[in-house]
């Protein structure tokens, strides 16, 4: 794990922003800000490779984390705090999407929707894309 | 009907009712949720959410990947019970099968748990807040 104490703080320019990862009990920041407007999946590279090399000030070296189902946020500047935050945490939804449709049918054809169907899923029977609602 | 969710510590006792904002089929993701979740990560126990209707409890595949999320964002195993208007199922991380399979918590007949589980029924219900 990387010395908290060693770090020396980074100003970070307008169009750049500070980045705070949180995983397996432990949160700390990217010891260098990164492009505000970065893709997720460019976001998530990173953050998976610094956190197996425990690159990331205040969290232990995790070798096989995986960020598949955790989510970005992302906080412009504000008057309270003066630099745009990019943030990582896991998902927190519950549900799934059969359960919006009566009788948990496809509104179209009556086919039983999948107990594991997500939203946005195609009935493999008519087509119909479900959704949450 | 909605979905609603409850936060409780080791012994089952509630450490917050999240606001009931969930539809008939989902409670949605929110980094406030989260939030709430990090601050009492010391001593958390675990997530009871509904599923409201009468019958059979199952996880959908988007339960199972938020309680894995949360546990690896946590670094701890929690309990994640699911209760219908007739049935609770409690599910905890198996590192063997690497699933979730179901097993009965010490707390699941402490009166205090029983009473959350009637109140998250009821709000579940939309009887009120």
């Amino acid at each position: 794990m990387v010395d908290n104490e060693a770090m020396v703080p980074v100003p970070i320019p307008a169009h750049m922003a500070k980045v705070t990862v949180t995983y397996a009990g432990e949160q700390g920041d990217l010891p260098d800000p990164i492009a505000y407007d970065s893709n997720d999946a460019d976001l998530k590279q990173m953050i998976t490779e610094s956190l197996r090399d425990g690159y990331i000030p205040g969290i232990r070296a995790v070798p096989d984390c995986d960020l598949t189902d955790f989510v970005i946020d992302r906080f412009a500047a504000c008057e309270a705090v003066p630099y745009a935050r990019i943030s990582i945490r896991p998902k927190t939804p519950f549900g799934g999407v059969r359960k919006n449709y009566p009788r948990n049918k496809c509104p179209d054809c009556g086919y039983q929707i999948p107990k594991d169907a997500q939203a946005g899923d195609e009935c493999s029977n008519c087509g119909h894309v479900w959704w949450n609602q | 009907m909605i979905e609603v969710a409850m936060v409780f510590d080791r012994e089952g006792r509630a450490l917050f009712w999240p606001a009931p904002q969930g539809s008939a089929g989902s409670i949605p993701d929110s980094s406030l949720l989260w939030d709430r979740i990090w601050a009492c990560r010391d001593v958390i126990g675990g997530i009871v959410h509904t599923h409201p209707w009468n019958g059979e409890v199952w996880p959908s595949a988007t339960d199972l990947t938020t309680f894995r999320a949360i546990e690896q964002g946590l670094g701890k195993k929690l309990i994640w019970p699911i209760a219908t208007f007739t049935e609770v199922k409690y599910y905890i991380w198996d590192d063997p099968d690497e699933s979730y399979a179901t097993d009965l918590p010490p707390f699941v007949s402490n009166e205090v748990w029983l009473q959350n589980i009637e109140e998250l029924r009821r709000l579940s219900r939309n009887e009120g807040v």
